[in-house]
């Protein structure tokens, strides 16, 4: 046992704390330590937070998104526009969408992107769900906002290709340079792409 | 000691930490090699778009204790075309998941990189096709295979060495991938013969071609689509029998190949 030297609880205490990203034995002490000094009611209340984050929340039936009901919060929400569905690849690019305060339709997440060489085919990704989406009518347009590597580029394609035939809108995010940036440290490529997509003014 | 540059083709990129990429990168001089790019998540990174897999970039690395580090990066050539068809970039996936399965690190090897930087450029500047798909991932099997030993036996039995002839003449030639290539009609009886798949002669000029055609000289060569359909078969169940493992991105190609 690692951490031997110490009293058995607070020693399952650190070992827990290690299991969690970025955090070395040195930080999970440090952690552990803090947890010994807090008030009872607060260390009961992280406690009953992490279990009940563990259990409640799950996927939304209909867009897959982290949701505590069924189907989720923006799914329900009746004042959101029906018509226009923002495809991600993970629930915190949905997040990402949302604190810009533009956007007002639906969303799907994929839970995950196409990557070739991985061996991450169309069956692990939520496609299935999202073409019911749009047979089953009401939607004008599809974005396409997965990530723009060549893994989200590919499930792009890849999702193109397959609402051709519904007679969709199907658009895709753009790319150039970033709010703030500086066009001398841009990268070529991306340039590139912002020049291509370039728009009148 | 100190930096040092390396001119080469991102093979891969693959995460590492919480905001790093461990490229692998195909370089002229050294070979195979792998190099960190430190923060390229992180929005405002500059190495972003040169650590692209597929293109090809200047980079100057700095020696690290396991690994080199990745300080500068420059791109050649993008080969952003390859990114954006899906059926160009199921091509350009399986080429280089080959080439890193079968490149040993650190060691030079001018001829792939030659070979994968022409074809590269073959995909860019053709229309894509179904047709140029298979010519090129036929062209890069039979190069690739070539350069590392694994070349299927075409000029002889693979079993007791006799010649086979090819010539127009001929009769179709059978081939065997547990064998390892061509197999006679004698040693044929002897083997077990599930697994054969019958070549033209014709096909097996072609490919025999192929295996020591430059990109360019292999782009000249017009490849009937009955040679490149049997060629297909005779080095897909080549590749599987001699590889470890199947390549991850072969589901992925078949899909986009329509198979």
């Amino acid at each position: 046992m690692a951490f031997s030297h110490y009293p058995e609880p607070l020693a399952r205490l650190i070992q827990e704390f290690t299991r969690l990203p970025g955090v070395g034995p040195k930080t999970a002490q440090r952690l552990a330590f803090f947890v010994l000094r807090m008030e009872e009611r607060d260390v009961m209340a992280l406690a009953s937070a992490l279990a009940d984050a563990k259990r409640k929340i799950g996927r939304c039936s209909v867009c897959f998104n982290l949701a505590d009901a069924e189907p989720c919060h923006i799914c329900r929400d009746a004042r959101r526009d029906r018509g226009v569905i923002c495809v991600v690849e993970e629930a915190n690019d949905l997040v990402a969408m949302e604190k810009t305060r533009t956007y007002n339709g639906l969303y799907h997440v994929l839970e995950g992107a196409l990557s070739p060489l991985e061996g991450v085919g169309p069956e692990a990704l939520r496609l299935a769900g999202l073409l019911k989406r749009v047979k089953e009518g009401g939607v004008r347009e599809v974005i396409l906002a997965t990530n723009p590597t060549v893994e989200g580029e590919a499930t792009a394609m890849y999702i193109a290709r397959l609402l051709r035939p519904l007679n969709v809108k199907t658009t895709r995010i753009a790319r150039g340079v970033p709010v703030g940036g500086d066009l001398e440290y841009a990268d070529e490529v991306t340039l590139a792409r912002a020049l291509e997509g370039r728009r009148e003014m | 000691m100190g930096n040092y540059k390396v001119e080469g083709i991102v093979l891969r990129a693959r995460d590492f930490g919480e905001a790093d990429r461990v490229l692998t990168i195909l370089d002229r001089r050294l070979g195979k090699l792998e190099a960190v790019a430190k923060g390229i998540r992180r929005p405002r990174s500059s190495l972003r778009g040169a650590c692209q897999p597929f293109s090809q970039c200047v980079f100057l690395l700095w020696r690290g204790r396991t690994l080199d580090g990745i300080s500068q990066a420059e791109v050649v050539r993008s080969h952003a075309r390859l990114r954006d068809d899906l059926l160009l970039l199921a091509v350009a996936s399986y080429i280089v998941e080959l080439a890193d399965e079968a490149l040993r690190e650190r060691d030079p090897s001018p001829e792939a990189y030659e070979l994968i930087l022409g074809l590269f450029d073959w995909l860019e500047t053709a229309e894509p096709s179904l047709e140029t798909a298979h010519h090129v991932l036929r062209t890069f099997e039979l190069g690739l295979l070539e350069l590392s030993g694994f070349s299927p036996s075409l000029e002889a039995c693979a079993t007791c060495g006799r010649p086979e002839e090819a010539g127009p003449q001929a009769g179709r030639l059978a081939f065997s991938a547990s064998a390892g290539g061509l197999i006679c009609a004698s040693c044929r009886q002897a083997a077990d013969s599930s697994g054969l798949i019958l070549l033209a002669p014709g096909t097996v000029k072609a490919m025999r071609f192929l295996s020591r055609a430059s990109p360019q000289q292999a782009r000249a060569l017009r490849l009937t689509p009955q040679a490149a359909k049997e060629m297909g078969a005779a080095l897909r169940s080549h590749i599987l029998y001699h590889f470890d493992r199947r390549p991850k991105s072969l589901d992925f190609l078949d899909t986009v190949l329509g198979r």
